[in-house]
């Protein structure tokens, strides 16, 4: 069930590269939009890794592209996020939002929590 | 200094130069824009089959858009990126080959721990070549010979992949290979030994008794330890091929 379903950051940023890449979606173009966005360089490993795992989940679907002549005549394998998928980010990101709310990040030092009056370092 | 991704990619899309403006050429690609052979067949062994095309083309397609800039640094890229991938797909694919190796491998190395400690001065002292072309190649042409080329052939592909289905048949024929093996290394020591025991006995007098009979008998008697340790190997093996077959077997019962 969707509701159960939890996901972490590496598999939070990949579903919204996915998302972000929309009809392009593949190992290479995932890999690039992490390291152009966030700066992130996973290895190709590590992506299909996390792939693999969200689409057993049932948050991405795949299917099997073209084959070009630089992949040398393999084909493309273009993820798509599922309507799980898209609430799963969702439910994550209202998720972070609400943990979010009250506090504010002081430049290098600590969180502030406006109304209680206590700091944490950061 | 680290480069960042995020600049290595900006990097790698500014500085594109094509190779072939006019793009590539039909059919396999130039020797020049593959990348190296080694890492490529490491990857289709530790890659599952669904993954193997998607994710070689990937980095075919990274590595030539890299190798515009330095074939050297591409390839340490490419190094790079299947050692990662063999790190992260190794377990899932090959752990059954991983668990019988690293047993193999512990076998052997605890056992050559023992023969140092046993004697620190001189540790070389359980190593015997001519014991060592008694055993090992003759048990292997026993087990040949008793069996098949091709059985060799099935035998050393189980060892590689042991998760690869194969008939209940191969599985018997391969079982009975490592019994023969085994088997015949165990003989072929008793056999040995007693080659020993008898020069040793018809070379014996009164005067060289003290001095040769027990480093005599420690020689005679090596062939015997590496009988026992090839029988120990293949025991393990052909108990793996059991498990393998009984597995599959089942698992085919289950689905119908």
């Amino acid at each position: 069930m969707a509701q159960d379903k939890f996901i972490g950051e590496m598999e939070h940023m990949v579903l919204l590269a996915v998302l972000r890449l929309n009809e392009q979606a593949y190992g290479s173009q995932i890999r690039q939009c992490l390291a152009d966005t966030v700066d992130r360089d996973l290895s190709i490993g590590a992506l299909y890794t996390t792939l693999e795992r969200l689409e057993q989940k049932g948050l991405l679907k795949s299917r099997l592209g073209e084959a070009t002549a630089e992949r040398g005549g393999r084909a493309k394998k273009y993820f798509a996020i599922t309507a799980e998928g898209q609430q799963a980010l969702h439910r994550s990101k209202q998720a972070l939002d609400r943990l979010w709310q009250g506090l504010a990040l002081r430049q290098g030092a600590s969180v502030t929590v406006p109304q209680n009056g206590m700091e944490f370092p950061a | 200094m680290k480069q960042s991704g995020s600049e290595h990619h900006t990097k790698l899309t500014s500085a594109k130069r094509p190779l072939y403006p006019e793009g590539l050429p039909s059919g396999p690609l130039p020797p020049a824009l593959q990348p190296p052979l080694l890492c490529q067949l490491l990857l289709e062994w530790v890659l599952p089959d669904a993954l193997q095309e998607p994710v070689l083309g990937d980095l075919q397609e990274e590595f030539i858009e890299r190798q515009q800039q330095s074939r050297s640094s591409a390839c340490w890229w490419y190094r790079g990126q299947t050692v990662s991938t063999c790190w992260h797909f190794l377990h899932q694919t090959k752990g059954d080959w991983l668990m019988l190796v690293l047993s193999m491998v512990f076998f052997i190395g605890i056992s050559l721990w023992a023969m140092f400690v046993s004697n620190p001065a001189d540790p070389w002292t359980y190593y015997d070549f001519v014991s060592l072309v008694l055993i090992f190649p003759s048990a292997l042409l026993f087990a040949v010979g008793a069996t098949s080329r091709r059985t060799l052939q099935q035998a050393v592909a189980f060892l590689m992949n042991p998760g690869a289905a194969a008939e209940p048949v191969v599985y018997q024929q391969i079982r009975h290979f490592f019994d023969v093996m085994g088997q015949s290394a165990l003989l072929l020591g008793f056999f040995s030994t007693l080659i020993g025991v008898v020069a040793i006995a018809n070379a014996m007098t009164a005067e060289n008794f003290a001095a040769s009979f027990g480093p005599a008998t420690a020689v005679c008697l090596l062939t015997l330890l590496y009988g026992s340790g090839l029988k120990t190997l293949c025991y393990v093996a052909a108990q793996k091929v059991s498990f393998t077959a009984r597995e599959n077997s089942r698992n085919d019962s289950v689905l119908g």
